[in-house]
């Protein structure tokens, strides 16, 4: 079984604040994510918080 | 038939017999975390009275003509009365109810006798923003329907399925709909694309608890909601023919509002995070989206909230009810099942067992283990342990339980995936503890108690002034 994330975080490109989507955006390479606080939409690569 | 049942009814009705428990806000609030932030201080002080926000301030900064009602399914009390039972009963009442009850067929009635279709908006002319919606937490992306009881159907037999899906307001008319891959109505969805064709759905908001609660069963699939709605409620659940998803689509006609709809096949866009039943933020998801077609509701309607995050009594009330008939089958020596909101109404479960061999803790909690995979935290305790009160299923903890020998763990099971302590893949270990004392003809250690008839005859209010009664603090928080 593919093991998933619980979660992934980002940072949002405009605002700074970080939140988080679902471990499925992972499956694909172009995954758009949105900032909840300014709704600013993005690729998850570019927002991505690297996590230990 | 008798007056159909509302919600506007349900809220005056309570209002009369428990005027305590109903508090009216006439001073503005905005829809912006305003309503949320009054339901936690109430939270802070364990109190969840009917609330009815009057004036609420939408997302487009006016003040909506719809005030904003809260609680009416979020505390045991309001659900008890909803079908005419009592705190304790409520879960077991509604269960049997359901079961037992001479079966309430839904009835057709014409658009000119439904207050739902009342007031009818279509197209260009559909705000959603106008309308008193909440949003609910700050890291919520926005507007957010919580008690709206999301219905499509089964696109081989035209079955109807429903249940409460959140729907994030993500334009005037556009929902985006959290419809979790478990959940029947993402099977009709699916069923829907693989056909390659729209689905037609509805949100009906605001209606009678009682209706709402029998319409929220647990059915196998696809198996038909209107019937045991209208059998919880003891009146046929009316219907309506939709505005414009066809007349083969049914409404309540009732409700204080419909929005209708279709989901087109394959369209998905960001949803969330959302504040949860577990207190935590659900993560952002992708998911399906709602285009709007038609949005009607009552004169006067009332629009309905679930505080969710807040004292989740009503999907608490719902386990329960589903809990003990499972663990019941197993072990019928069980006397009362209870989900407490410190489990947020899932995680925990109390048994309370008639236990008459020692084998029987451990079977009921293989059969709570079972029955719901958002179960984790089972404990089994004696008769004489009142199982709605987490100090005394704590008291039986320290008293009749030893780690070694009573825990009963099942690592690497699949649980709840809003739980924020579950590993990959929603995967945790739960199990649960017996809590009770071993069985007859073995003795145990007595309770301290006196007399029964010393506990009759001494009344606090015979001894004390009732003024000097009322003014003595509550109860330590631990």
């Amino acid at each position: 079984m593919i093991e998933r994330l619980r979660e992934i975080w980002f940072k949002c490109i405009k605002c700074d604040r970080e939140s988080y989507c679902a471990g499925e955006f992972e499956d694909d390479p172009d995954a758009r994510v949105m900032c909840p606080f300014c709704r600013t939409e993005m690729k998850l690569i570019e927002a991505r918080i690297k996590q230990a | 038939m008798s007056i159909p049942k509302s919600l506007g009814q349900f809220v005056a009705e309570y209002e009369q017999r428990q005027p305590d428990d109903v508090v009216r806000i006439a001073k503005p609030i905005n829809s912006r975390f305003e309503i949320t932030a009054i339901a936690k201080h109430f939270e802070e002080q364990n109190k969840f009275p009917l609330i009815v926000f009057e004036k609420v301030i939408t997302a487009r900064g006016g003040i909506s003509p719809h005030p904003v009602v809260i609680n009416d399914l979020g505390d045991r009390h309001k659900l008890a009365a909803a079908i005419g039972s009592n705190y304790s009963d409520v879960a077991l009442d509604w269960s049997q109810k359901v079961e037992y009850s001479e079966p309430q067929k839904p009835v057709i009635v014409a658009r000119q006798e439904a207050p739902s279709q009342a007031v009818v908006t279509r197209g260009d002319e559909i705000d959603l923003l106008a309308l008193p919606i909440v949003h609910h937490h700050e890291m919520d992306p926005g507007h957010y329907i919580t008690a709206g009881m999301f219905t499509c159907h089964d696109p081989q037999t035209w079955t109807a399925n429903m249940a409460f899906h959140r729907g994030f307001i993500s334009g005037p008319r556009e929902i985006r709909v959290c419809l979790t891959s478990g959940s029947h109505n993402y099977w009709n969805l699916r069923a829907h694309e693989e056909l390659n064709r729209e689905m037609k759905v509805a949100y009906w908001i605001g209606h009678h608890p009682a209706h709402i609660m029998g319409a929220h069963c647990h059915m196998s699939y696809p198996k038909d909601h209107y019937v045991p709605s209208g059998t919880l409620a003891g009146q046929p659940l009316r219907l309506v023919p939709s505005l414009t998803l066809g007349d083969d689509f049914l409404v309540p006609a009732d409700a204080e509002f419909i929005i209708e709809g279709v989901m087109r096949p394959g369209k998905r866009d960001l949803e969330g995070p959302f504040g949860e039943y577990p207190r935590y933020y659900g993560p952002q998801l992708m998911s399906p989206v709602m285009e709007v077609t038609a949005v009607t509701h009552r004169e006067n309607a009332l629009w309905q909230s679930f505080m969710v995050g807040i004292n989740n009594n009503y999907s608490s009330v719902r386990m329960e009810r589903d809990m003990y008939a499972a663990i019941k089958k197993a072990v019928p020596q069980v006397q009362r099942v209870a989900m407490p909101v410190s489990g947020c109404g899932m995680f925990h479960c109390y048994i309370q067992l008639r236990k008459t061999h020692d084998g029987q803790p451990r079977q009921a909690i293989m059969a709570a283990l079972v029955a719901s995979e958002w179960v984790k935290h089972i404990v089994v305790v004696d008769e004489d342990i009142d199982v709605y009160d987490d100090r005394w299923v704590l008291w039986a903890v320290a008293t009749r339980s030893q780690w070694d020998k009573d825990l009963l763990v099942v690592a690497d099971s699949f649980g709840s995936q809003l739980d924020p302590s579950a590993g990959r893949n929603a995967m945790g270990a739960r199990g649960g503890i017996d809590a009770t004392k071993p069985a007859p003809p073995t003795r145990y250690p007595l309770r301290l108690d006196v007399p029964n008839e010393v506990k009759h005859r001494v009344r606090l209010k015979d001894f004390i002034d009732e003024e000097i009664l009322a003014r003595v603090p509550a109860v330590n928080r631990h």
